[in-house]
């Protein structure tokens, strides 16, 4: 049994040699869509750590009509204790505005203008039981509604707009790996059929010997199968090489490294195996039947 | 050992066997002989289960027509050893390789496989030649293979059809030698189809004669 399992796997790798034009085409594009799979894989899954570090600041600005003065501005602050979902709230008069532009611009606006146009406001902090985009922005919806808010400001409109932008993003890419999975999966059983008729004289004379429809079919799964494993294998090296050079760059500038998700080597390399066996198990389907090999000869 | 029970086989665009009555024992010499078209492909043919009669029924080593499911076949053909006139090699394969084929679609050890594949290239004298390719040796000389590969998993039976065809006279005698010598030494049934009959006289074997799809008495 074992003899004949290993030779039928050297039968494999060999009629994959004699095809092997055909497979460098078909193992490139599995390992195309692997690649685009991999990466949207790896995306997803630093998006998904970035958003939930993002929402541990749950801070809403509210800024206030200008023209309001600190008193009006106070009384209109005072309605925000009304609001559901909030755990705290910090008043920002025009005095304090300026303190916090000097802090983070270097500039005192009194000496820069002359006046001080700034809003006077509120810093919102959410309750614990809000903190989902959703809430948040039920919050901030409900906070603009009241008289003389003029604007809001929060970081769940950052997280909803990266959401929005890499969820676009990841779903073309997605949209895109399909079609290439097609590609590959309809490339790999062109292959499988190019080696079926080149071994159609072959097949005749291993049934005329006795040999069975599985000992027969057995290679061509090899076939398809090692070029899902040699694409899987190529794949593998660009997704981890990228992420590495990414990881370099990242690093001379910012204080970020993009994760390696979890079983993403082994994710792809058995995704590879089962592209590479959907594909020849088609291939063997529609070209490895009477029918096909006569209309071949 | 193979029985024929009045086989009838028509072909869709022609003739084909019609009320084929015979029996072949075991360990006999048959020359099935008739001009080209008249019906001996197609009695080997029923014979290793390529086609199936319409009526009547094929007994072979114990498989029979109407009993034995596609995916059965290859086990019978198993027990057969099958020559071809345009030989039926593998182009690139050696002799070896050739000869070893049936070996691996049994399953047998590595070992066995070496042991039979040599003895049998030595057997029809090619013991020197066993890595070569097809188109590397002569058309006798891959008769010879064939010929090997056939005695190499010991059949019952061997089927030869047109087995001197593409060979010319000194070299179709040597093959036939050869193929009824080691099927005797083997204890293996020989069947010869041969449209030659000119060889049939050379050794001594039953003729089974048959024209346009019928036998002859």
């Amino acid at each position: 049994m074992i003899n004949k399992f290993l030779y039928l796997v050297t039968e494999g790798i060999r009629a994959l040699w004699r095809t092997r034009l055909p497979m460098v085409g078909s193992t490139l594009t599995i390992a195309l869509t692997l690649v685009i799979f991999g990466g949207a894989y790896i995306a997803l899954s630093n998006f998904d750590r970035a958003t939930r570090r993002l929402q541990t600041q749950y801070r809403i600005d509210v800024f206030f009509d200008p023209l309001l003065t600190n008193q009006e501005a106070f009384q209109v602050y005072q309605r925000l204790k009304d609001v559901e979902g909030i755990a705290s709230t910090e008043f920002i008069s025009k005095e304090r505005a300026a303190d916090i532009f000097e802090r983070e611009f270097g500039e005192d606006v009194m000496e820069v203008l002359g006046t001080n146009p700034l809003n006077t406001g509120a810093i919102v902090l959410v309750a614990r039981g809000y903190r989902t985009v959703r809430r948040i922005n039920r919050i901030a919806d409900e906070i603009t509604r009241i008289p003389s808010v003029d604007d809001v400001a929060y970081r769940g409109e950052l997280v909803r707009l990266l959401e929005r932008y890499l969820q676009f993003a990841v779903y073309s890419g997605l949209g895109f790996g399909v079609v290439t999975l097609l590609g590959a999966i309809f490339l790999v059983s062109n292959t499988i059929k190019l080696s079926i008729y080149a071994k159609r004289e072959a097949i005749n004379i291993l049934h005329l010997l006795g040999a069975t429809r599985k000992f027969i079919r057995f290679p061509f799964m090899v076939e398809g199968t090692l070029q899902g494993l040699l694409g899987s294998a190529l794949a593998v090296g660009i997704v981890v090489g990228l992420l590495d050079v990414a990881n370099y760059i990242l690093e001379q500038f910012v204080l970020y490294r993009i994760i390696r998700p979890p079983y993403l080597v082994t994710g792809l390399v058995i995704m590879g195996i089962m592209l590479g066996s959907i594909g020849s198990s088609r291939g063997i389907r529609k070209f490895l039947t009477p029918r096909a090999l006569k209309a071949a000869t | 050992m193979i029985q024929f029970r009045d086989v009838t086989l028509i072909y869709p665009r022609g003739p084909g066997v019609f009320d084929i009555d015979f029996y072949v024992d075991i360990g006999e010499l048959v020359f099935l002989v008739g001009p080209s078209g008249a019906g001996k492909s197609t009695i080997l043919k029923l014979i290793y289960m390529d086609l199936m009669p319409q009526s009547g029924e094929v007994e072979v080593n114990g498989f029979l027509t109407h009993r034995t499911r596609r995916r059965y076949v290859p086990y019978l053909r198993r027990t057969l050893g099958l020559v071809f006139q345009d030989f039926r090699l593998l182009p690139d394969r050696n002799a070896f390789d050739n000869v070893a084929l049936p070996l691996h679609i049994v399953g047998l050890a590595r070992h066995e496989i070496r042991e039979r594949v040599y003895s049998a290239l030595e057997d029809v004298g090619l013991g020197e030649r066993t890595h070569h390719y097809p188109r590397e040796l002569s058309g006798g000389e891959q008769q010879r293979v064939a010929i090997a590969r056939a005695i190499a998993k010991n059949p019952a039976i061997i089927l030869a059809d047109e087995p001197t065809g593409n060979l010319d006279a000194a070299t179709s005698l040597e093959i036939l030698d050869l193929l009824t010598f080691l099927a005797e030494e083997n204890g293996s049934t020989v069947i010869v189809a041969t449209h030659d009959y000119t060889l049939t006289s050379r050794k001594k074997g039953r003729l089974i004669e048959i024209n346009e799809g019928r036998l002859l008495d």
